[in-house]
């Protein structure tokens, strides 16, 4: 079936949505999302949503700025850092506008409270000494993405935007760098639809599920990154992935930074509060890189407590902050402690341990959210791409807390308002022949292949050996064994069969296609990560541990080259006002 | 894959008020009746007796608010436990018909037997 | 400890009637019900359909009936059900079914069009008749209060599909859609109460409401639904009066 839309958007997370509300009336506008929109990942985010509001005490754009700079490492494009530190402050207040609810301050102001990484000078008229903790992230209790993808999703309704949920988009149509579609399986029947259009935006979100153990959602497969890999268009730093440190004890399951926001402290197997020693003056709210390094570093020297299982974790101890802000401002986390690990937070620390959390390379884009394929800026006319799947690059080498919220709703934005221009100017480019063909074929071959494999079976390989050698600590060998495997489970993955040949809501077949994506999504994290020989943010090299500004001070391309190793460029880091600096907490 | 919203029909809050203020009449109604027919047998229940009751201002007063409450709570009581069926609107109306007119008929019956004496 | 799942099976592409299919897995108490099901659908049989996402009870993918009683099978331990002895074989089996009173799409899979109309008919979205201020519109903690419990609700359709007004009347809004039209309504900021309280004000609206608590029951994020209702019934009961 062949549908035409003026702007079809896939992924209906917060990117997604903010950027359908662009889309002016008198055009159509698609959104595909392979869940219900309510479902999409963004509603697991807690925490908070920065911007400098200054509800609570004085504060800046500007600091914040410096922030998210210092926090990205330096690998950050400060021009479009600027720009989302700058106009977050105008985005809170819209989605205050449009009926988020927030959680109040006696004045009646949006609350704020502290979040890692997220400080201002101790003395203003010195911005580059020392800096104290300062109260920045908006919130709505811990259930901040939650409202506000349910705020985005009510305004979207209120606007009659096309809905195609449960539709799972498996390629790209893209000829001489002109977007003209996408392809989707519609799992309820099973039915391959090509989607004609203008433009489209991927706001697909990321990729947690290569890894073993994840705060993501089993949905974030990483479905965006593989499809334009898999069509040549490069991802950028995608070495540079993100471990929370704290997830729940063998599930993962994200904790919220703002647990350490209200004053919840990390402890290790002696009982001692471990971050001074890592991060003197700002303790447990460092970013998250230096944290979960320190956590790594305090287990494998021994200080980590081990779990009847064998595996070790440490402590998150809110046992001091008592029962009305354990109740009122962290209601959610507590009970996720309750139902998964039995521990009630109010009496006893929370068994925690880092968990893959968030990408911060992705597609490369331009501040407009447009996807820009080299370092001279070309573009792919009519592609857009926003959210955790983009690479503004406003996170760097590190993202700050409450900075992913603030990302989607900013560049989310700027994305949809070029899309409304574009589709007001151009036409329709026409389709090339046999458009599904490369997801037709696909579907073939896995509803008939009998070979021997099992897609859980791959799946779990791959994310054991991405968990143990390429996450937080990473060496040439650790990662060059991981990239051996990788090549070893896409040849098996030829072999894959799966038991489900129906057409109906086959989740068999979808869960083998998206184990390609995951595939292809390791691969370049992998090969980014071997090939980038510093040390800087997420990205911790044993064998060179060191920041290294003068060789690596720039963007890593990675670009798909058929079954050869795929070829790496490079684009450089655009700094306007900060000069690289030494990154210390 | 049948819903369908019909508009507002500003209906149910009195009705659901009324309801529920009938109902705590009805509460000691229903107490005042077993105490007095069942457990105090010098109310008697002779027709000279029961006679006597109709024929006493305050009883009468009472069997007047009793049937109308009581007639009207048990009625609207059926039309709302009917109502938690999706009924076609041609069988709605005609067992709403029902409801008003056996409604009506047994009022005008209660009120004609006790104003009779 | 071993212990039998009995998943209601149906696909309507082969299956003319539906069943139920025993499969006895190696379990820990600790388990969640989900993890049973991947292991199910990973190891034994790939053609088990359900939904699932983010498995930390927050998306509402995955809400279904276990052992009688609605769901999210990603936040019940099995020891929670009451198979706690790592040792033990259990003859009990685990009942596990799609959420009651949905067409079936296939197995756990169902169909959730009219959960969304419902959710629709309600004017899910803050309606502003004055034009904003320049900065944010100022609501006091104790606004917020009164609408931030309603605002948990994940939209999983387990307390819609537990209360049984809705089974016997199904274009009645239930309790998730009026969970909503109380978010709006008791919301300090919104502008269209009036309009609100018209929509739910029908007989298929609030009034099928005979606070039986099944929502309250079903609710995996605990919100007191019941009440919540009740509160649109005194809303618009002082309306009237």
């Amino acid at each position: 079936m062949i549908h035409q839309f003026d702007a079809v958007i896939v992924g209906a997370g917060g990117a997604g949505l903010r950027a359908a509300l662009e889309i002016p009336e008198g055009y159509s506008c698609a959104v595909l999302t392979k869940v219900y929109p309510t479902r999409s990942h963004t509603g697991t985010a807690q925490g908070g949503v920065c911007a400098a509001l200054g509800n609570e005490e004085e504060d800046s754009w500007e600091y914040h700025f410096f922030d998210t700079v210092k926090g990205s490492d330096f690998l950050g494009d400060q021009d479009a850092i600027e720009i989302m530190c700058y106009d977050a402050i105008r985005a809170i207040i819209e989605l205050e506008h449009m009926g988020m609810p927030f959680s109040r301050n006696e004045k009646g102001l949006i609350a704020q409270r502290p979040f890692g990484g997220h400080t201002k000078p101790k003395d203003p008229n010195n911005p580059f000494g020392e800096r104290v903790p300062v109260k920045r992230a908006c919130f709505s209790a811990d259930r901040t993405g939650h409202v506000m993808l349910q705020t985005l999703y009510e305004n979207c309704i209120k606007k009659g935007v096309q809905f195609f949920p449960e539709f799972f988009v498996t390629d790209l149509i893209v000829q001489d760098n002109i977007i003209r579609g996408v392809v989707a399986i519609e799992i309820a029947t099973g039915e391959i639809h090509i989607f004609h259009a203008k433009t489209v935006m991927f706001a697909t979100g990321g990729y947690g599920r290569v890894f073993r153990i994840t705060s993501n959602a089993v949905v974030g497969t990483g479905d965006g990154f593989a499809i334009v890999y898999r069509r040549g268009i490069p991802l950028e730093d995608m070495e540079f992935v993100q471990f929370h440190p704290t997830g729940l004890w063998r599930l993962g399951i994200l904790v919220s930074e703002a647990a350490r926001g209200e004053g919840g402290v990390l402890r290790n197997k002696h009982g001692e509060r471990f971050m001074e020693r890592y991060a003197p003056t700002i303790k447990d709210l460092a970013p998250r890189d230096v944290i979960s390094r320190a956590m790594y570093t305090e287990i494998r020297e021994g200080r980590g407590i081990q779990g009847p299982d064998g595996t070790y974790y440490l402590l998150l101890d809110l046992t001091h902050l008592g029962p009305e802000i354990i109740n009122k401002k962290l209601p959610e986390i507590t009970g996720f402690a309750r139902i998964y690990l039995g521990v009630d937070p109010l009496k006893e620390p929370i068994p925690v341990v880092p968990t893959t959390h968030y990408a911060m390379g992705g597609i490369p884009t331009n501040v407009d959210a447009e996807v820009v394929i080299d370092d001279k800026g070309t573009k792919i006319e009519g592609f857009y791409a926003a959210g955790e799947v983009a690479c503004v690059s406003v996170h760097g080498a590190n993202r700050l807390g409450t900075n992913s919220l603030l990302d989607i709703i900013v560049f989310g934005r700027r994305g949809g308002k070029k899309m409304a221009e574009y589709i007001k100017e151009r036409d329709f480019a026409p389709l090339p022949k046999d458009a599904d063909e490369w997801t037709r074929k696909t579907v073939e071959r896995l509803l008939n292949s009998n070979g021997k494999e099992r897609v859980s079976r791959i799946r779990t390989e791959l994310q054991e050996i991405m968990m143990d050698k390429v996450s937080v600590f990473r060496t040439e060998e650790g990662i060059k064994e991981a990239i051996e495997k990788i090549k070893e489970l896409k040849e098996r993955y030829k072999e894959v069969k799966i038991d489900d040949k129906g057409k109906r809501f086959n989740t068999d077949l979808i869960e083998a296609i998206e184990l390609g994506n995951l595939l292809d999504t390791a691969e370049a994290i992998a090969y980014s990560a071997l090939n980038r020989t510093e040390s800087r943010g997420a990205h911790y090299r044993e064998d060179y541990p060191k920041r290294d500004d003068q060789n690596w001070l720039k963007h890593t391309l990675i670009y798909k080259n058929e079954d050869k190793e795929p070829i790496i460029k490079y684009k450089p880091v655009v700094i306007t006002k900060i000069p690289p600096m030494e990154r210390k907490y | 894959m049948s819903f369908r919203y019909y508009g507002s029909r500003k209906s149910g809050s009195i009705s659901w008020l009324l309801q529920r203020i009938t109902g705590i009449f009805l509460i000691f109604a229903m107490v005042g009746h077993y105490i007095l027919m069942h457990y105090s047998p010098e109310t008697g229940h002779s027709y000279e007796q029961s006679v006597a009751r109709f024929s006493n201002a305050y009883w009468k007063m009472f069997y007047l608010t009793f049937i109308t409450l009581g007639l009207w709570h048990g009625l609207n009581g059926v039309w709302s436990i009917l109502r938690d069926f999706k009924m076609k609107p041609w069988l709605a109306i005609t067992l709403y018909g029902i409801i008003v007119v056996s409604g009506i008929a047994f009022w005008v019956l209660g009120v004609s037997t006790a104003l009779h004496f | 400890m071993k212990v039998t799942f009995r998943i209601f099976r149906f696909n309507p592409e082969t299956d003319e009637k539906p069943y139920y299919k025993d499969y006895e897995v190696n379990a820990d108490p600790k388990d969640r019900v989900v993890d049973v099901l991947h292991y199910i659908k990973n190891e034994i049989d790939g053609t088990l359909t359900f939904r699932r996402s983010c498995l930390h009870g927050i998306c509402g993918s995955d809400g279904m009936r276990i052992n009688g009683k609605n769901m999210l099978a990603c936040s019940i331990l099995l020891q929670d059900l009451g198979y706690t002895d790592r040792d033990k074989t259990y003859k009990k089996p685990i009942v596990v079914e799609p959420l009651p009173g949905m067409p079936i799409i296939k197995d756990l899979v169902t169909d959730f069009t009219d959960f969304w109309k419902k959710y629709e008919a309600v004017k899910p979205y803050l309606i502003t008749k004055t034009p904003p201020p320049e900065r944010e519109r100022l609501q006091s903690p104790e606004d917020v209060e009164l609408i931030m419990e309603a605002s948990k609700c994940i939209l999983c359709a387990c307390c819609t599909t537990s209360c049984p007004s809705t089974w016997s009347n199904d274009n009645y809004l239930g309790p998730a859609a009026l969970l909503k039209a109380y978010r709006f309504i008791f919301d300090s900021r919104d502008e269209a109460t009036d309009e609100r309280l018209d929509i739910i004000d029908t007989p298929d609206g609030v009034w099928r409401c005979h606070t039986i608590f099944h929502c309250v029951q079903a609710c995996p994020k605990e919100i007191n639904i019941t009440w919540h209702i009740s509160q649109l019934k005194k809303k618009l009961v002082e309306r009237e009066i």
